[in-house]
C-alpha cells in the first residue's frame, strides 16, 4: 500500500524534470541493462577473455559515470553547477566518451 | 679509347687469378704417401718373431695370436709430395670385433719414419681386459692432406692371467664406442591447453542480447514527451559538421579496430578531433548564444 504510493508520488515528480533529464536519464538505464547482459554472459561462460570482458563492461560503467556527470551539470534543478553552461558541459562530455571509447576499443583488442 | 684498354687490363688480372687459384688448389689438399710400412711381432724380450712388410691399402696380418707379453710394432715413413711429413696424427687403432671398442697407440717420429708399438697391457690400460679378435687399422691424419685410413688386419690378442684388470663394462665410452642404450627419453613439449570456450549460440545470444537495450533506447526516447530536434535546424551548417564529424570519429574507431594500430589511430583521431572541437565549438556557441538570447 505505501510502496504504491511512493511509487505514485515518485513518477509525479518525476513527469516534471525537464526534458533533456529524462533523456539522460534513458541513456542511464541502457547503459546498466548493456553492463547486465555482459556480467551475466560472464557469470555464464566464465572470464576468458578477460580484457574483453573488462573492455565492455568497463565502456558501460564508464559511460553511465560520464552520463550522471552531464545530468548533474544540465539539471536546472541542482545548484552546484550554476556556473558551467549546459553547452559547456555537453562539450566535454562528448570529448570524454571519445577518449573512453578509444581506450576501451584498444583494450579489447 | 681508354675503357677498351681497361677493359683488356681487367680481363688479363682475372685470367692471372685464375691460374693463381688453380694452382693453389692443386697444392691445397695432397696425398699422402706411406713407404716401408713393416709390420713386427715382437716377443717377450724383444726379439722379432714375425716380421711383415705392408703395402697401402693391402691388409697384411692374417689373425696371428699375439701371447700374452708381446707387442705389436707398426713402422712407417710419411712423405708428402716428395719431402718428409709430420702429420698431425699417426695413431694405431685396436678395435675389438666382440664389443666395438678400441685402443690406441700413438707413433713416435724418429730419424724420419714413425714407430708405433702396442700391447696388451697398454690395450688393458685404456679399455680393460678384453681377449678376442681385434681389428688393427693404421690411422694418418692432417688437415693439409687426405687422411688415410689402412687396415693391417686382425690380430687375437691375449692377456696375461695374472693381470687383475676388470672386464670392459657393457657401457665403457671411448672415442670410438657411443652406446645408445642409456639415452634420456625424449621430452615432448606440452602446450598450453586452450581455455574452455562456450558454444557459439550461447555467444551469438548474448550478443544480441546486449544490443536489445539499444534497440529499446532508440525507440523509447522520441516517445518522451517535449523531445525535438529543433536544435539540428537552429544551426544547420556547424551542426551538420559537428555530428558528420563524430561519425566519422567513431568510423575511425571502427576502422583502427579492424585495421589499424594505437600508433597509427592516435595522430589521426588527434588531427581530427581539433576539427570535431572547432566545429563543436561553433554549434554550441551559436546555441548558447540563442539561448542566452531566449532567456533575456
Amino acid at each position: 500500500m505505501v510502496l504504491s504510493a511512493i511509487i505514485s508520488a515518485f513518477s509525479d515528480e518525476y513527469k516534471k524534470s525537464p526534458v533533456r533529464v529524462k533523456v539522460l536519464d534513458a541513456f542511464l538505464i541502457y547503459a546498466l541493462a548493456t553492463a547486465g547482459v555482459q556480467f551475466a554472459y560472464m557469470m555464464l561462460v566464465g572470464t576468458f577473455p578477460f580484457n574483453a570482458f573488462l573492455a565492455g563492461f568497463l565502456s558501460c560503467v564508464g559511460f553511465f559515470a560520464l552520463t550522471v556527470c552531464l545530468r548533474m551539470q544540465v539539471d536546472p534543478a541542482n545548484k552546484d553547477f550554476t556556473g558551467i553552461s549546459p553547452e559547456r558541459a555537453f562539450a566535454d562530455y562528448c570529448l570524454a566518451n571519445l577518449v573512453l571509447h578509444l581506450v576501451v576499443w584498444n583494450y579489447m583488442g | 679509347m681508354a675503357n677498351f684498354l681497361l677493359a683488356v687490363l681487367a680481363l688479363l688480372v682475372q685470367v692471372a687469378f685464375s691460374l693463381a687459384s688453380t694452382q693453389d688448389a692443386t697444392g691445397l689438399f695432397s696425398e699422402l704417401v706411406l713407404s716401408n710400412v713393416k709390420v713386427v711381432l715382437k716377443a717377450t724380450d724383444g726379439s722379432a718373431i714375425t716380421t711383415l712388410i705392408a703395402a697401402y691399402p693391402k691388409p697384411v696380418l692374417a689373425n696371428p695370436e699375439i701371447p700374452a707379453g708381446a707387442s705389436l710394432d707398426v713402422s712407417t715413413a710419411i712423405t708428402k709430395g716428395g719431402e718428409v711429413f709430420k702429420p698431425q696424427q699417426v695413431k694405431l687403432m685396436l678395435k675389438s670385433k666382440s664389443l666395438g671398442l678400441a685402443a690406441y697407440a700413438i707413433g713416435k717420429f724418429k730419424s724420419g719414419s714413425y714407430a708405433l708399438s702396442i700391447n696388451a697391457a697398454a690395450v688393458e690400460k685404456q679399455i680393460g681386459k678384453l681377449p678376442g679378435e681385434y681389428e688393427v687399422t693404421l690411422l694418418i691424419g692432417d688437415p693439409s692432406a687426405k687422411g688415410i685410413d689402412y687396415v693391417l688386419g686382425t690380430v687375437e690378442l691375449r692377456f696375461s692371467a695374472a693381470s687383475t684388470a676388470l672386464e670392459p663394462a657393457a657401457v665403457v665410452r671411448t672415442a670410438f664406442f657411443q652406446p645408445i642404450n642409456n639415452v634420456k627419453p625424449e621430452i615432448h613439449h606440452i602446450f598450453r591447453a586452450p581455455e574452455k570456450r562456450p558454444p557459439a549460440v550461447v555467444s551469438y545470444v548474448f550478443a544480441g542480447l546486449a544490443f536489445l537495450p539499444l534497440i529499446a533506447v532508440l525507440l523509447y526516447v522520441p516517445t518522451i514527451a517535449g523531445v525535438n530536434f529543433k536544435g539540428l535546424t537552429a544551426a544547420p551548417l556547424y551542426s551538420l559538421l559537428f555530428h558528420g564529424g563524430l561519425c566519422s570519429m567513431l568510423l575511425l574507431y571502427v576502422v583502427f579496430w579492424l585495421r589499424l594500430n594505437l600508433a597509427q589511430t592516435l595522430p589521426l583521431a588527434g588531427i581530427w578531433g581539433l576539427f570535431v572541437a572547432g566545429s563543436g565549438y561553433l554549434l554550441l556557441s551559436s546555441l548558447s548564444k540563442q539561448r542566452l538570447k531566449k532567456d533575456q
